[in-house]
């Protein structure tokens, strides 16, 4: 079920309606039901999935907490990760890895008859493989205690809100809330609509606005220019956190209706100094899972600044590489790690140091480092490493820069993406923590705007293929 | 009433929804009301509501996509002749506006524009609901839509029925004729040339179009594997270029033709860019389709223009001539069938 559909919009309603209506100790089960109804709405053959991760990680916690030796807990971890990555694998990186093995043996002269076909990536299995993965490693370090009541793990697993592109919450944070159904008060209520508004209007309105111009521009990457493809990316930038952390805003918003707390993903990441603070700003729960599962353990190979370097380019590479099978996610990291290590070495350097403490040159330091951001997403966004290029080579090679050269092309899509930007900035300039006097009158304007500029495109959001 | 405590509260917290549901409405009827009866003849909503509710005995329709639009000058072929072609429409629309069309006690003609992607089914990309939503009143446009699983209910619901569609509506105000822009009778002409370096940017980008697919297609011929980004990328191409033939759906438009016979339907393949004609690898298929319409349908008249000698400079892009090559087009095409046209 999409967030930005009629169908949510009917279902939400109802759950938190007999949410508040059951008694306390059934509404993990309301909860249940709902996040399998949520999920087998678009297709019930996967939720199969689910339930096989749900069902193993159960037993493989509870086993590893009886075991009382290391290798046998860790012999339970590995059939966890073995099931978890194995499903991912299948379905998300079999065609990939087997096309360019393919290709490459006939680098050779070696050619394999194989006839490729389409699987279909179950929607959510990145964001459900990786929360169900934090726990039996929380669970094997000790970190967590394994959850003996199957239906609150299957909640974990599963839970609507947040089951189809996050934040990948942990458990020690998401399961004590379901148990302890903590009382909702009339500001928890408050600041969930607005938060789900927020929501709908960076995704209907914003995103999706954004999406004609980009769609336009990467669609005759040939015929624009360097000026066209440069505002593509700039857009298309707008347009990809707009869509993400809308979702996240939608997904927060209905958790809190229910006085679930869910992390927040995003804390303004485009407005930062460099990578580093970019990265500990943008899909938080995702970093930090990266963080704590991957690049700790590998600092603890090897601890040296030339190290510690490469496995920030690994780490970055691993969080493009999880977008998606194509290189052009590889190139998004790789290129991403790069300036990440080029920044933290430019740091040091004392002329930037004194940049950086200057209010003029932090802000020239934080609009380069934007722009540096929207360069490196063109690869995200484009279909394939050569489109990429193009685009790339075309930016930095085409000057021609003039109004009626920018107008040229895709002058309404241009035009609506100017005013939604502005309508953007003024809301995170002036919505800070999403509090108002007249809440009422945030309420109505909010709808009101999503009314008239929403797009009815039925877009998916654009982390759902992930 | 928890977690409002009491009514009163739980009262407030509705109110602002209470009056976004008022604003929405307020919207939906200024539309409905003021500004969608001043869009002009060119809009889309205006052109299927005159075709439905308007009768005209002698006019002449052309139905067809925006290749069709730019290209009949109705003041060119007639003075009973009206286009009504819009963008992306191709049999997934034209199969409606026949049935309106047709239904009508008339024996005029009809002109129907045909290029090689006229039959390929994908109603979720050429049915824009912004052009039909205004005309929901209408139990044929909500059937139509129905049919083609482009409705859900809540749609038909005052206050969301147009919700995506304002912007649509308001730009759709601003088509007004200038000295580049001309309009005759539902058609839009652009006298209007991009310049040889922009224009030889979309030829070209087409022509690696064709150029990428001839690879792929030797590719699958040779013992080299097929990937799935080749495969979907050949499927894709092949619909861009190629002559989509449907037999189901040109089985239903001959059905449809023949139970009229009283209405002759001249079936006009526009001029187009050498580079679109040459990467139509199945043009047999269209040549033997005219031929067969030609010979077997007394009322079905099919003529081939797709190769009518234009210059560049006749083109506004690569797909779609401009005012000058219309008029070229527009008067062969009187000369041919002009005689033919006459309704009275």
């Amino acid at each position: 079920m999409l967030f930005n559909s009629i169908d949510y919009l009917i279902f939400l309603p109802l759950v938190v309606v007999a949410f508040y209506l059951i008694p306390k100790r059934f509404r993990w089960i309301l909860l249940l039901a709902a996040s399998y109804f949520f999920y087998m709405f678009w297709r019930w053959e996967y939720v199969i999935l689910l339930i096989i991760s749900t069902m193993v990680d159960y037993v493989v916690a509870i086993k590893m907490s009886q075991a009382l030796e290391r290798k046998t807990r860790r012999m339970y971890l590995m059939i966890s990760i073995a099931t978890n990555l194995g499903l991912l694998f299948f379905f998300k990186y079999f065609n990939f890895f087997t096309e360019n093995t393919v290709l490459f043996l006939e680098e050779f002269n070696i050619f394999v008859q194989y006839d490729f076909e389409q699987i279909l990536l179950p929607v959510g299995i990145s964001f459900y493989t990786f929360q169900t993965l934090s726990y039996t490693i929380d669970v094997y370090q000790r970190k967590a205690a394994a959850e003996t009541h199957l239906g609150y793990f299957a909640l974990y697993v599963s839970y609507f809100p947040q089951l189809v592109a996050g934040p990948i919450e942990r458990s020690v944070r998401l399961i004590p809330q379901f148990k302890r159904n903590p009382k909702v008060t009339r500001d928890d209520i408050r600041y969930a609509i607005n938060k789900i508004l927020l929501g709908f209007f960076k995704k209907l309105v914003v995103a999706d606005t954004l999406s004609l111009y980009v769609n336009s521009i990467y669609s005759n990457v040939e015929g624009t220019t360097g000026i066209q493809l440069y505002l593509g990316a700039f857009f298309f930038a707008i347009q990809l956190f707009c869509d993400f952390s809308g979702y996240t805003d939608i997904a927060i918003g209905s958790a809190r209706l229910m006085g679930v707390r869910l992390m927040e993903n995003f804390r303004r990441p485009l407005w930062s100094e460099n990578h580093s603070e970019y990265w500990s700003k943008w899909h938080i729960s995702l970093t930090s899972w990266i963080r704590d599962y991957v690049y700790v353990p590998l600092s603890k190979i090897n601890r040296s600044p030339s190290a510690r370097a490469v496995w920030a380019i690994v780490v970055l590479v691993l969080i493009g590489f999880w977008h998606g099978a194509n290189w052009t996610f590889i190139f998004f990291g790789l290129l991403n790690g790069v300036v990440l290590i080029t920044q933290r070495v430019l740091r040091n350097v004392p002329l930037f140091a004194m940049i950086r403490k200057n209010p003029v040159g932090n802000a020239l330091q934080r609009l380069l480092n934007l722009n540096l951001l929207f360069l490196e997403a063109v690869y995200f966004r484009s279909v394939d490493v050569r489109m990429g290029n193009t685009v790339l080579y075309k930016i930095f090679t085409d000057f021609r820069l003039s109004v009626s050269e920018v107008l040229s092309l895709y002058k309404y899509e241009f035009l609506m993406s100017v005013v939604v930007s502005l309508m953007l900035l003024a809301t995170v300039t002036f919505n800070k923590d999403l509090k108002f006097k007249h809440n009422w009158a945030y309420v109505t304007v909010t709808i009101a705007i999503i009314i008239v500029f929403g797009q009815d495109l039925k877009n998916q959001f654009i982390y759902f293929q992930f | 009433m928890y977690p409002f405590h009491n009514r009163k509260n739980f009262l407030t917290f509705l109110a602002p929804f209470a009056v976004a549901i008022v604003i929405a409405l307020a919207i939906d009827q200024f539309f409905q009301h003021v500004i969608l009866p001043k869009e002009t003849e060119l809009s889309n909503s205006q052109k299927v509501k005159r075709l439905m509710e308007e009768n005209h005995p002698d006019e002449i329709p052309v139905f067809g996509s925006s290749k069709g639009r730019s290209a009949f000058i109705p003041d060119t072929l007639g003075e009973n002749v009206f286009n009504y072609s819009m963008p992306k429409c191709n049999f997934d629309i034209i199969e409606f506006l026949l049935e309106i069309e047709l239904a009508k006690d008339k024996d005029s003609p009809i002109i129907i524009e045909f290029n090689n992607r006229s039959f390929i089914s994908m109603p979720s990309h050429t049915i824009d609901l912004y052009t039909f939503m205004p005309l929901t009143y209408d139990e044929r446009v909500v059937e139509f839509l129905r049919r083609n699983d482009r409705l859900d209910n809540y749609q038909l619901i005052p206050g969301i029925r147009y919700f995506g569609s304002y912007i649509q509506y308001l730009r759709a105000l601003n088509r007004t004729e200038t000295d580049r822009k001309q309009m005759s009778r539902g058609g839009f002409f652009l006298d209007h040339y991009p310049g040889d370096e922009l224009f030889g940017t979309f030829v070209n980008k087409r022509y690696a179009m064709i150029e990428r697919r001839d690879e792929l297609e030797a590719k699958a011929r040779s013992h080299r594997t097929m990937t799935l980004t080749d495969k979907m990328e050949l499927e894709q191409l092949n619909i861009a270029l190629n002559f989509a033939e449907d037999t189901a759906r040109i089985g239903k438009f001959e059905s449809m033709v023949r139970a009229h016979p009283h209405r002759d339907v001249f079936m006009i393949y526009s001029p187009q860019h050498h580079s679109e004609v040459v990467g139509i690898q199945n043009f047999d298929k269209i040549d033997s389709l005219f031929n067969h319409w030609n010979t077997n349908f007394p009322n079905l008249h099919a003529y081939d223009y797709s190769r009518l000698a234009l210059s560049d400079s006749c083109f506004k892009n690569s797909s779609h001539i401009n005012l000058r090559g219309a008029r070229i087009f527009s008067s062969q095409l009187k000369k041919d069938i002009g005689h033919l046209l006459q309704t009275d």
